[in-house]
């Protein structure tokens, strides 16, 4: 690692794609990120890159779908409201077995919602990023640091198994500001026989498509792809842990909120109860084996979000019933704060008691 | 008590810069320094661009030390307005030196902008030395990491501001991590900076423990220190506010 800056996640994000020999973005602004593309339009034009402002946040992902399928390492960026314009593209992306990076950097919603932060687009990252049966690789970083190091990371990962990377951040991480690093040097991407680069007539036509004509062909496409699903599942978790050890309350969150929960495990400590903190990196794939193997451990869990309970959907999955899961949430913009999630699990604590 | 350089008790004190190089921390802490000397402050949040983290935020905790503070209407809201009330335009004409106004511009030129609605009013207080419009620099952001970029970034806002600039406040820092080696590094950068613009360096900004961490010598190499406690702070870091 080298020279450390400050910097604003937004901007992190962008020059950490640039670090990762990102030379196409694709965007539309849109509070809270438009940082990402404001950075973009300085730095591009100056390293002989594209920074494309499209007229809509549709036309945007069509661009990345373009530019993906010629092997480029392309992205685009946006904000809740925008993301949503932009699933149909994204099924395309999925559906073409195409490696891209999309970042939703959240907002209050439904709708035209707020500008403030949130969490409440959960479901539709690890759910329904589109139609049809499709996944997306879903990276949730909290600090600006590992908003870097996560963007590398889904270039790589998305490109490994052909398959879309999101970044899952929220807006207090795009907007604040911590110091980061950034690796010296970052791998080129591996080549790309698969991309539409010209035949140079010397052999036949790579094909890019998402249409099939007959419904078994397209099944057996879409059984090959979970194939490649079930490999991710297996080797791409990431998730991290904060005073588990002797930990009787487990907290899970993500993002800017388990920062908020990790000095909210402090506060509760310090009265008297042992509280830990799950915190999962990956949204999908979900850390499911481990944090069910974390809860055999714990008496309660406390599931806490940015939104009215999305995440504690795959907690309870994950844990089957093999310990209480309750849950606490904020909405529409408002960030919690520690000390009133400190309160939700010392009362857990004087319920059991 | 550290020295303030004479442009910081002007009756208005612009204050502008690349995004994120400190200038909300900067005004802030102004703010409290001039009620701190039994001034009247009057702190005006004209930041257009950027949705969290303004100075406006700040409003109930400065409003206890004396300090009135303004902002866009929809600050804060959900609205991504920039409408700016209309008596800002009588707090500046009006601002005196026992009632000055610090201006918190929104960062680089897009922000900068905002001032050309007061245009008139700027200039003439400009030509009359009653305004200073300072700059914070930062070389630990990556965009003005050099001299020649920071000269590059200010131009753009002077442009924008359709104000000159009359001196620049060294903000070099990296939050929690900022050292006095940092901040002695940044000396020679802004002096670069400043002589290609023609401009007085009017402050360099540090937190208290930086400054008491270097050696007198040491001090002796950054005229017009300017302490100042972090205000802008995390919602899970544990802040006075």
């Amino acid at each position: 690692m080298s020279q450390k800056y400050l910097m604003k996640g937004n901007e992190a994000l962008a020059e950490a794609a640039i670090r990762a020999h990102c030379r196409h973005f694709f965007g539309y602004p849109i509070t809270p990120q438009t940082e990402v593309a404001a950075y973009m339009a300085k730095r591009m034009p100056k390293i002989g890159g594209t920074y494309l402002q499209a007229e809509s946040e549709v036309a945007a992902i069509n661009m990345v779908l373009g530019a993906a399928s010629a092997g480029a390492r392309a992205m685009t960026s946006s904000s809740s409201p925008g993301i949503s314009l932009k699933t149909e593209g994204i099924s395309y992306i999925a559906a073409s077995d195409l490696p891209a990076l999309i970042i939703n950097v959240m907002r209050g919603g439904p709708g035209l919602g707020g500008i403030q932060p949130s969490q409440s687009d959960y479901w539709q990252a690890t759910r329904a990023p589109g139609h049809g049966d499709a996944q997306l690789l879903v990276y949730a970083p909290s600090s600006v640091q590992e908003m870097v190091d996560l963007v590398i990371r889904a270039f790589e990962t998305g490109e490994k198994y052909r398959c879309p990377a999101m970044l899952l951040a929220d807006g207090m991480l795009g907007q604040m500001m911590e110091p980061v690093s950034f690796p010296d040097e970052i791998a080129l991407p591996a080549s790309k026989p698969w991309a539409l680069t010209g035949t140079g007539e010397k052999r036949r036509p790579n094909i890019i498509n998402s249409l099939y004509l007959t419904p078994s062909q397209l099944e057996e496409i879409v059984r090959k792809r979970f194939e490649r699903y079930e490999l991710i599942k297996q080797n791409e978790v990431l998730w991290d842990s904060y005073r588990l050890e002797d930990a009787e309350y487990m907290v899970v969150a993500y993002g800017a909120t388990a920062r908020i929960c990790k000095a909210a495990v402090e506060i509760a400590r310090e009265m008297g109860v042992k509280a830990g903190l799950f915190r999962p990196v990956t949204l999908w794939p979900y850390p499911t084996s481990q944090l069910a193997e974390c809860a055999k451990k714990v008496s309660r869990i406390l599931c806490v979000e940015m939104s009215m309970g999305q995440m504690v959907d795959d907690v309870r999955l994950a844990v089957n019933g093999t310990c209480p899961v309750s849950f606490y949430g904020r909405t529409g913009g408002i960030v919690p704060t520690p000390e009133e999630i400190a309160q939700q699990i010392t009362a857990l604590a004087a319920a059991k008691a | 008590m550290l020295q303030l350089n004479e442009q910081l008790i002007r009756p208005v004190v612009v204050v502008t810069g690349h995004y994120g190089s400190g200038k909300t921390s900067f005004a802030l802490s102004l703010a409290e320094r001039l009620a701190g000397m039994g001034k009247k402050p009057s702190l005006v949040d004209l930041d257009i661009v950027n949705p969290y983290f303004r100075s406006y935020d700040y409003r109930e905790r400065l409003k206890e030390q004396g300090i009135q503070v303004e902002g866009p209407v929809y600050a804060g809201m959900n609205l991504d307005i920039p409408a700016l009330p209309a008596h800002i335009d009588g707090m500046i004409e009006t601002a005196g030196e026992d009632h000055p106004v610090i201006l918190d511009v929104g960062g680089d030129d897009a922000g900068a902008a905002a001032l050309g609605r007061y245009h008139p009013i700027l200039e003439r207080l400009a030509e009359t030395k009653r305004l200073a419009m300072v700059c914070t620099v930062s070389f630990l952001r990556p965009l003005t990491a050099k001299p020649d970029l920071a000269v590059q970034a200010l131009e753009s806002i002077q442009s924008a501001a359709r104000l000159k600039c009359t001196g620049l406040v060294n903000a070099t820092n990296l939050a929690g991590l900022t050292d006095p080696q940092m901040v002695l590094h940044s000396m020679a950068q802004i002096d670069e900076t400043a002589e290609k613009m023609h401009l007085p360096v009017v402050a360099t900004v540090m937190t208290p423990d930086v400054w008491q961490q270097m050696t007198r010598d040491e001090q002796q190499k950054v005229p017009f220190g300017f302490t100042l406690t972090r205000r802008v702070m995390l919602p899970w870091e544990n802040g006075d506010l």
